[in-house]
């Protein structure tokens, strides 16, 4: 008699459904429970500003297919508004609502992360946003439906910067604050952000930095929101982009080794054996510094839900680990930032003759730790593959088209070798 | 039947026939700020180290293309001679396939929408060679089989030059 296995499942956005198609592709007879919190599919929660800016209809919001479709080609249980209460990771049990119990051979994290709103004392019912789900978008679309004339976006990153897109499209006065000094707080120089912030001002946004929201209340016909600086608006609603934190309540961190996130190995493995973690609830290699960091992107989560599933169905399979990265196209403006902007060194600026384009980047014993790019796309993915190339081989210079398309672009040779350019 | 690209550097002399082929093929007109799929140059060494470098360099058409699954919309995709290929309805113009593509290859029309080389696919798949192939003069451009590729690989590949 065969001993069939079981894995579960826990959260079902890309990485979940990523590593519940690899363990199907690999074993054809596994048993897999998908446990998710929602009845919904797989959502990309970058799509949800696409959609309430109307650039995509709700569907495209769920690029994996639909609920039915994908339970059926890969022969998956998917319990719906199935929370897991509390994961007892040493004995592979699920805890479930009413008591229930379920034990699996293999467990897979991936419950993802959820927008996180500042502590503020009673915030008021209506008026408050968040955008991270399908469902978020959906309210907000609905409001913005209702006739909205003015907003406030708390957190000026890449979440915010979409949202106050979306919302001067729609001619709604907007008003962007962050309690840091400066634009993109984790990912731009203060130079580059300040660029960013004027051209921002310049298209009509009122950019209020330093200013972290305190106080929020309901004067009636609006909210009155008040900043740290001893400043106020009036806004209609107030929509918070102020960060995102892993969905780890379930876990006993007394177990499992949490950092921002789960720490995971290469294999995707939590260090507790059977129980694996992808996507934005895990935290994995940085490439660039060689510890664990916490790098949630789309794209990451695909390959380490691959890379978990693979793993448990018996195919080895490994991550390559990532660096921090992030683009982003917004009000005819590209803006790149690759690396760690907070590592130690020399700060380089160059702008392109003509100003079409401009990188500024920290140099650490040498080389180029992290850069910002203004408005070229064109030379992201080079920059990024040539900085992922150093980390895997420090001896061998950038490819020799990554240094054409800069060279090409204008960027003199010395900072060309910094990127690990030849003769560096 | 699976076709790779190449690009023999030994033989590129960076004379622009390929881009300027390109540009006719897809209509590109450079003058209103449409940003060709290919593009050409040299890379002259610096003192004391390095090699002259002629060059030619659209999609290379990777074999695990990291531009699709950057895709937050699924509009890239492999065709059956393992091009890679798209459908830019959904496009929402966000960039994360020019920050996946080692090689530079999305370009981005006015309306935001992503575009690139698709291997001329519609080309090969009549008999004919993609258009920046057929052209160049020396050779240097390959667009093969991939059992012939075997046979035939170029010493100074762009595919190895490039491996990351």
């Amino acid at each position: 008699m065969f001993d069939i296995k079981s894995v579960a499942v826990i959260g079902f956005g890309c990485a979940g459904f990523s590593a519940a198609r690899a363990v199907r592709q690999a074993d054809p007879k596994r048993v897999i429970d998908i446990y998710s919190d929602t009845d919904e599919a797989p959502y990309n929660p970058m799509l949800t500003t696409y959609y309430v800016s109307g650039k995509i209809n709700e569907n495209t919001m769920f690029p994996l297919g639909d609920l039915e479709t994908i339970k059926k080609e890969l022969r998956i249980n998917i319990l719906c508004s199935t929370p897991v209460k509390r994961l007892r990771a040493r004995e592979r049990v699920l805890e479930l609502d009413g008591g229930a119990e379920r034990q699996y051979d293999d467990i897979v994290i991936a419950t993802g992360a959820g927008a996180v709103i500042p502590p503020i004392k009673n915030l008021p019912e209506r008026g408050i946003y968040t955008m991270r789900t399908a469902s978020d978008a959906r309210r907000l679309e609905r409001a913005l439906d209702g006739g909205v004339k003015s907003a406030v976006v708390v957190g000026a990153q890449m979440v915010g910067i979409k949202v106050v897109e979306l919302l001067v499209k729609r001619g709604i006065r907007t008003l962007l604050c962050d309690m840091e000094k400066q634009m993109f707080p984790v990912s731009a120089y203060e130079r580059t952000a300040a660029v960013i912030a004027a051209r921002l001002e310049g298209k009509g946004v009122e950019v209020r930095l330093g200013a972290a929201i305190t106080g929020v209340c309901d004067v009636g016909d609006c909210l009155r929101a008040s900043f740290s600086d001893g400043s106020a608006a009036r806004a209609d609603l107030i929509v918070f982009c102020s960060g995102i934190r892993p969905n780890l309540a379930f876990i006993d961190r007394g177990e499992l080794d949490v950092g921002v996130g789960i720490k995971t190995d290469l294999h995707m493995r939590a260090n507790v054996p059977h129980i694996y973690a992808a996507g934005d609830c895990c935290e994995t290699l940085n490439v660039l510094t060689g510890e664990n960091a916490y790098i949630g992107l789309w794209a990451n989560s695909a390959m380490q839900g691959r890379v978990a599933g693979s793993n448990i169905a018996g195919i080895p399979d490994s991550y390559q680990g990532s660096l921090i990265h992030n683009i982003t196209h917004y009000m005819d403006t590209d803006f790149i930032s690759v690396g760690d902007i907070k590592a130690d060194g020399e700060r380089v600026f160059w702008r392109s003759r003509g100003g079409g384009w401009q990188l500024e980047a920290t140099i650490s014993d040498g080389k180029i730790a992290a850069l910002n790019i203004l408005d070229n796309a064109h030379v992201a993915g080079p920059v990024k593959n040539a900085l992922l190339h150093r980390a895997a081989h420090p001896e061998q210079p950038i490819s020799v088209h990554a240094r054409l398309l800069l060279s090409g672009s204008g960027v003199p040779d010395g900072i060309i070798k910094k990127l690990g350019g030849e003769g560096a | 039947m699976r076709m790779i690209f190449d690009l023999d550097m030994d033989k590129c002399v960076a004379c622009g026939a390929c881009a300027i082929a390109c540009m006719d093929q897809n209509d590109t007109a450079p003058e209103t700020d449409e940003t060709p799929f290919r593009r050409v140059g040299t890379l002259e060494p610096s003192i004391g180290g390095g090699r002259f470098s002629w060059l030619s360099i659209s999609c290379m058409h990777c074999a695990d293309a990291p531009c699709i699954p950057a895709c937050p919309v699924c509009c890239l995709s492999k065709d059956e001679r393992g091009l890679t290929v798209y459908d830019n309805t959904l496009c929402i113009g966000c960039r994360s396939c020019a920050m996946a593509c080692p090689y530079g290859a999305p370009t981005y029309r006015a309306d935001g929408k992503m575009e690139k080389c698709s291997g001329c696919t519609d080309r090969i798949k009549y008999g004919y060679e993609p258009a920046c192939v057929r052209v160049c003069p020396t050779g240097a451009l390959l667009c093969l089989t991939e059992e012939k590729y075997k046979q035939i690989k170029p010493s100074a590949s762009l595919r190895d030059a490039s491996a990351i």
